[in-house]
């Protein structure tokens, strides 16, 4: 296998046990080999073998994901993509082909001389752009725009056995222009995981670029008064977007890092509002109208920057929140879910319960999305990955979330690890087995990410 | 022996509230990184909307307590609004504020929670 894979890709990574394991509460596979792809054409031929000899595949950029699912399967090949990293920019038609290894800073850079730009998740700026488009992921438009998935207009990938397809407007044109007219075979490869194949190109829609700008904090008493203010803003469709992050992210950010119970007469989130305009006149007319629905005074994120450099990170997105990433324990993880904006204040407050009474600051992140459609509740857990039994009580904590969360129809998204049997046992009968026989349609030997949706573990009722 | 020439410090980091932080900051670039001569010695307490901290100048440094310190603090400011209580002391624009005690204190005390 080695000599293949050498021949191939050039070389062999002997670097599988940095492969092995991520930033969360999930346990390390180590894989047996590790592959950087130059060239798209690598993936294809990889695929080939790899189906040819039984082996699993998954595919990783920065292998930031915070659900586990960059982990590899044990004795498996990670295909590396972060080398893949180009960008084409089709300005007229605000829309860009991009590789696995465009991060955000890359694709914003390449977009703005076109007068172009895109929504930013709280991710790192070099975190790939492709994987979370591919998984559903939101961003600093989510309220106007939704979610990512919905930004992507087709795909170039790889299927196991080394076909290469394309989908969307592009299978025909060879352009990205539109998601249809066809039938939406891209929908095969988002919130799959990497269970159907490896994407090398996604057609991404950009958004102009408007001239004034502004990024404002407003303190909220309470969960609820922020949830209130962002159910308000998102029926007016003024705003890109109103995000609300509850109160410890404040406080780490400001350097405190061992955080106790919060002072009950301090606020309980801050939503971030992000909203652009043509003229000052218009941007001058947002501002008022978020003015008259803030529960405080919206205050320019820029002057609370003079107050506490500290805050820098939450000025310009995108960004690095060193406070989550670099902090001494090391260890990450989230559950995150869409789900319906009626159940949002239930969701958030239980989950603050649930948190506290576990141990762990109850970091929420709350947004409106897609003009009002359906929101995201998220909550992000800080912990000590040496620390076998903080990892042990994130992984309980993670659990306990999301069962709240899917009692009260919320369904997780980026889909952490912990959670997959959880919402698989939930799932309707039929989809499941549509599910099944599309993967076994697409992946007949199960090499591609095959613990993912546990496409390892069943087969089709069908096929049986 | 000048206050700004020591640290400023938090009394209890993790129960600190979110004003402490803000005022700490404040002190911090005032007293540390611009060097601002302190001479004062004496306490106030900032109540906004009924979150509070307390500043206390002393020889040896400033120290930034979570709620109301001790019955003896020099003065007392109150912000009515909440937001006030996060932005407008640092920024430096009490606009509306009472205070009670020594007000040439809290005057002078001010100056170092501005920017």
């Amino acid at each position: 296998m080695r000599e293949e894979l050498e021949r191939i890709f050039g070389a062999v990574g002997t670097d599988v046990d940095e492969h092995a394991f991520d930033m969360t509460e999930n346990p390390a596979h180590r894989p047996a080999f590790v592959v950087e792809a130059t060239r798209p054409e690598q993936v294809g031929e990889l695929l080939a073998l790899a189906n040819e000899r039984r082996v699993p595949v998954t595919p990783k950029v920065t292998g930031q994901n915070v659900g586990g699912l960059a982990i590899p399967a044990e004795g498996g090949i990670v295909l590396d993509l972060h080398r893949l990293d180009a960008v084409e920019i089709d300005p007229d038609n605000m829309v860009a082909w991009i590789e696995p290894g465009v991060g955000w800073d890359k694709l914003r850079d390449a977009a703005a001389p076109h007068g172009l730009t895109l929504g930013f998740p709280l991710a790192p700026p070099e975190s790939s752009v492709l994987a979370c488009a591919l998984m559903d992921g939101l961003s600093t438009r989510a309220m106007v725009d939704g979610s990512f998935g919905d930004w992507v207009h087709g795909v170039v990938a790889y299927l196991a056995d080394g076909t290469r397809v394309v989908t969307g407007s592009a299978a025909v044109s060879g352009r990205p222009v539109s998601r249809g007219p066809l039938a939406d075979l891209t929908g095969m490869f988002i919130g799959w995981f990497g269970t159907t194949g490896v994407v090398v190109r996604l057609g991404f829609a950009l958004c102009p670029m408007r001239p004034h700008r502004r990024r404002d904090a407003i303190v909220c008493r309470t969960i609820e008064d922020g949830i209130a203010l962002m159910k308000a803003g998102a029926r007016l469709g003024l705003f890109d977007d109103l995000g609300g992050l509850g109160w410890p992210a404040g406080k780490w950010a400001l350097g405190v890092d061992d955080l106790g119970p919060r002072d009950p007469a301090e606020p309980e989130m801050y939503v971030i509002a992000d909203y652009a305009a043509d003229s000052p006149g218009e941007l001058k007319a947002k501002t008022k109208r978020l003015t008259a629905l803030a529960p405080t005074v919206p205050i320019p994120v820029a002057d609370l920057l003079k107050l506490s450099p500290e805050l820098a990170p939450f000025a310009e997105l995108p960004t690095r929140l060193g406070f989550l990433l670099d902090h001494p324990g090391g260890g990450l993880s989230w559950v995150g879910a869409y789900g319906p904006i009626d159940r949002m204040e239930e969701g958030a407050r239980r989950a603050v319960e649930l948190m506290v009474s576990a141990g762990f600051p109850p970091l929420v992140v709350a947004r409106v999305m897609k003009r009002g459609h359906f929101a995201i509740l998220r909550f992000i857990e800080r912990f000590d990955r040496g620390d076998d039994e903080a990892v042990e009580r994130v992984r309980r904590i993670n659990v306990d979330l999301g069962r709240m969360l899917l009692d009260l129809g919320y369904v997780p998204y980026k889909c952490p690890d912990t959670l997959l049997d959880e919402v698989i046992a939930r799932m309707d009968p039929g989809y499941r087995d549509l599910m099944l026989r599309l993967k076994r349609a697409v992946d007949p030997n199960g090499i591609l990410n095959p613990d993912r949706w546990r496409f390892g573990r069943e087969s089709s009722s069908q096929d049986s | 022996m000048l206050c700004g020439m020591s640290r400023v410090r938090i009394d209890d980091p993790p129960r600190m509230n979110v004003l402490g932080l803000f005022l700490a900051a404040a002190l911090r670039r005032n007293l540390e990184e611009r060097g601002l001569d302190c001479r004062l010695k004496g306490a106030i307490t900032i109540d906004a909307d009924g979150m509070r901290a307390s500043v206390r100048f002393e020889p040896d440094g400033v120290v930034v307590t979570r709620d109301e310190i001790d019955a003896r603090v020099t003065a007392r400011a109150s912000l009515a609004r909440f937001v006030d209580a996060l932005v407008r002391p640092g920024l430096g624009r009490f606009l509306r504020i009472k205070i009670r005690g020594n007000p040439f204190f809290a005057l002078r005390a001010m100056r170092y929670l501005a920017p």
